[in-house]
């Protein structure tokens, strides 16, 4: 096996494929990559038997074959060389020699054989989606999955797939995230998966990295088996794959409240600071803050005016405290309807929500203290909502 | 031989050919779905975590595993490899946000004065015997220490005083994040306080039940008696009162009638709105067994239902007792019960523990009631109290025996039915009075328990 290719492409190429490497692998092959050459492409694949990442780039080839190599040391190695130059890659014995200007390189192989077959979607459901569309709706929703794998399938992702749109939702029993987007095609009958969080994170990584330059006019084609076990996205010249989790995604339309009594409309960056500062006090009580929505007191607004909103007439009080450390407290004016109330949270959560919202300014919907409540933007064209359940507070 | 075991066998002999890792990285969590025998061939259908895992084994190490199986004289055997989970996912909780029931979040210590949150006013069963204590309850919350304050709810045992006294704590904390709410017993007050006697503590003490926004106090009939600590409760009832403070007491008995408790007490607690419970109706009955059936997972026909709701004479603490039971029974019976089984295990509980009523027997109960002997009972005087307990003792004959007036008359010394018409009237129209009505209620629990 011998080959040229340009420094920056295989310095992507393993960036990318960097993302299903299993560094800590009990199995030596998982923390390797397998780099392939055929004819005029070379092919750089990993897997971590969850994903598989491969990307294909263009290259001279001398004489085919193919080679494992560590994924790690290759990525730092190939990153750190002079930049517009040609690395020319060669197989000598079991040793690959790397040579580029100045600088040659020996890394030892281990039998391409010996790489995992990565199994092969044959036919299956086709998608396309807009890259940037998928990317943010991803972002948004994927981050209130579950992280441990006491409940499998609420580590995924439910995305279904009907009517020219997707519906995302991901939830870890404590708050829900929920967006819908447009996809470019469809397959004609709905279908409906769950995708690991991570893996969709991933691919979104790679939708974002690879940007307009690499994907075709910014698109993803999502390929589904029959099966619906296995996903692939292919976003111009890089093929990601991953498992599908199979179960029943828990009926996430009933926690929804039906209605809400109390509207506040919020400026987010004052919300995202006024819970900052609160959460200095919570560290010690569990993370929870208390929001209080409420018609400014008379008193307050000339003595001791709220940190933001000007001359609104409705005010967001949050505190936190436990008896160790003090307490902390802010207001900030805010727009409500309704009667307010409140309600009290983990500010993570809160934190976590307003973070992936893009408006200046918030909406938030309670009914009583302890249903759920709702952020969404305030662009009523995004479908986005997340809702989180607040605690129960007792003396 | 089981499937597994097969597998197993298979398994150990593979192991020796390969790397530990490899094995582990493959092989670890495989297991038997199914064994298959067609045609003198066998067919071992083996699960695999996923489809990278499935597609390794497939295409590297299956003619190894047939290789084993060979060796292992498992010669018309054929493996196939399908991607399954272990086990289905087993149904746990999916969390707060789907069981609709927030996180306990404690702020101070994890105290035992705290709710239970089983007990809401959504899962309480109303009916004619409770709806003014019902009404009262949800009344109270909506405008807290003003409108009823105290409330006393009283009424014999397990007809659901504590449920609602419980329910108003959790529904004012549904509407405020951070009303501080004290449900304690009447008893382990008394102890709180003797503890803090004993230690010292009397500011420590105070500053728990004096700061409390809504006191809940249960089975309030145990402070009778113990003067001192009904000296400190009424401080307490006194400072919280007039701050305006809720304050919702429960008992077993009308305040009145419990002995040895001081009349200012007394006075206070019935200063505000004073409701009682009596035991459920048959309707009732029939909406709690199906409430409480319904929550704890199991259908049942209606013709049990309406049958328990008969046999069961108690509040409901008693139905949910006869509702395990015909659970357990169904558990037995894998699943399904009807009518007759229930009827047998029932009825032969009951009638094993269940007493025989006699006129003797009332009439022995009511004379100890009364304090007075059998003998003055059916005797000629006319005393006020022995009247009284003469006209009870008829009253109870009749409803409890359903005995002729004439039989009543000869039981009670030879008297015309006509004054036994005129005393169970007499006690009828005491009856619309509560205190009567308990007296009766308990009365009529004692026959029916010892």
């Amino acid at each position: 096996m011998k080959f040229t290719v340009s420094q920056k492409d295989m310095s992507l190429a393993l960036l990318l494929a960097g993302k299903s490497l299993l560094v800590k692998a009990n199995l030596p092959i998982l923390s390797n990559l397998l780099i392939s050459a055929t004819k005029s492409k070379i092919e750089v694949l990993s897997t971590n038997l969850e994903t598989a990442t491969k990307v294909t780039i263009a290259g001279e080839v001398e004489a085919e074959g193919k080679v494992t190599l560590s994924g790690k040391m290759l990525q730092e190695f190939i990153s750190q060389l002079p930049q517009e130059g040609d690395v020319v890659f060669e197989k000598l014995g079991e040793e690959v020699q790397i040579l580029t200007k100045g600088y040659e390189a020996r890394f030892a192989t281990i039998a391409a054989e010996e790489f995992p077959a990565i199994p092969k979607i044959e036919g299956g459901h086709k998608i396309k989606i807009g890259a940037d569309v998928f990317s943010k709706a991803a972002a948004r929703v994927a981050f209130a999955a579950a992280q441990d794998e006491g409940r499998p399938i609420l580590t995924g992702v439910l995305c279904e797939f009907s009517g020219g749109k997707v519906a995302m939702v991901a939830t870890d029993g404590y708050r829900l995230s929920f967006d819908e987007v447009k996809v470019l095609e469809a397959p004609p009958l709905g279908i409906k998966i769950v995708v690991p969080a991570r893996a969709i994170l991933e691919a979104a990584k790679i939708g974002g990295e690879l940007g307009g330059e690499g994907a075709k006019e910014g698109v993803i084609d999502i390929v589904v088996a029959e099966g619906l076990n296995q996903i692939s996205f292919k976003m111009g010249e890089v093929e990601f794959t991953s498992r599908l989790i199979e179960g029943e995604f828990p009926n996430w339309q009933k926690v929804i409240p039906a209605s809400f009594v109390s509207h506040a409309r919020v400026n987010k960056e004052e919300f995202i600071k006024v819970v900052r500062i609160a959460s200095i006090f919570a560290r010690d009580s569990g993370s929870i803050l208390r929001l209080k929505f409420e018609a400014m007191p008379a008193g307050r607004q000339a003595g001791n005016p709220p940190a933001g909103g000007g001359a609104k007439a409705q005010s967001l009080n949050v505190s936190a405290g436990a008896a160790q450390v003090g307490s902390g407290n802010g207001q900030i004016g805010i727009e409500l309807s309704g009667a307010g109330g409140e309600i009290a949270f983990n500010y993570r959560y809160l934190l976590e929500a307003l973070g992936v919202i893009e408006d200046e300014e918030v909406n938030f919907e309670m009914v009583e203290s302890l249903n759920p409540g709702k952020l969404t933007g305030v662009l009523p064209e995004e479908k986005f909502f997340h809702i989180i359940m607040p605690v129960r507070l007792q003396s | 031989m089981s499937g597994q075991k097969i597998w197993n066998n298979i398994l150990s002999n593979f192991k020796t050919q390969v790397s530990t890792s490899t094995f582990k990285t493959w092989f670890s969590g495989t297991f038997v779905l199914d064994l298959k025998s067609e045609e003198g061939r066998d067919l071992l259908v083996v699960g695999v975590r996923n489809s990278f895992v499935r597609e390794q084994i497939e295409n590297r190490y299956r003619e190894v595993i047939l290789k084993s199986a060979k060796t292992l004289n498992y010669k018309k055997l054929s493996v196939i490899f399908v991607v399954s989970q272990k086990e289905k996912t087993p149904p746990t909780k999916n969390g707060p946000l789907f069981s609709g029931r927030p996180l306990d979040f404690i702020t101070k210590s994890k105290s035992p004065d705290t709710l239970s949150i089983s007990h809401t006013f959504e899962n309480f069963v109303v009916g004619g015997s409770n709806n003014l204590a019902y009404l009262a309850a949800t009344q109270a919350t909506t405008s807290l220490g003003s409108l009823y304050n105290p409330l006393l709810i009283h009424g014999p045992t397990g007809v659901g005083k504590t449920h609602l006294l419980q329910a108003i704590g959790n529904e004012v904390l549904v509407k405020t994040v951070n009303a501080k709410i004290l449900y304690v017993s009447a008893e382990r007050f008394t102890n709180d306080y003797i503890e803090s006697l004993n230690n010292k503590t009397q500011q420590a003490f105070r500053s728990k039940y004096r700061s409390a926004d809504v006191l809940l106090v249960d089975d309030i009939q145990f402070f009778a008696g113990k003067e001192s600590t009904q000296d400190e409760f009424f401080y307490t009832f006194d400072e919280l009162h007039l701050s305006g403070k809720q304050i919702v007491l429960a008992s077993d008995r009308h305040p009145k009638e419990i002995a040895r408790l001081k009349d200012r007490l007394v006075s206070r607690f019935l200063g505000g709105m004073a409701c009682g419970i009596t035991f459920p109706d048959l309707e009732m009955k029939t909406a709690i067994l199906t409430s409480k059936s319904k929550e704890k997972g199991i259908s049942l026909d209606s013709s049990i239902i309406h049958y328990l709701a008969e046999r069961c004479r108690g509040g409901a603490r008693e139905l949910e007792g006869s509702l395990v039971s015909v659970l357990a029974l169904s558990k037995l019976s894998g699943g399904r019960v009807d009518l007759e089984e229930v009827r047998a295990a029932i009825g032969r509980d009951t009638n094993l523990n269940s007493p025989i009523v006699t006129p003797g027997k009332i009439m022995d109960i009511v004379s100890r009631h009364f304090k007075v002997s059998s003998d003055d009972l059916c005797g000629p005087s006319r005393k006020s109290r022995l009247v009284e307990a003469r006209q009870t003792l008829m009253y109870l004959l009749r409803k409890q025996l359903g005995l002729p007036l004439s039989t009543i008359g000869d039981i009670l010394g030879g008297r015309d039915h006509s004054t036994i018409i005129h005393g169970i009237e007499r006690v009828e129209n005491l009856c619309l009075n509560q205190i009567k009505n308990d007296e009766i209620l308990r009365l009529t629990t004692a026959i029916s328990s010892n």
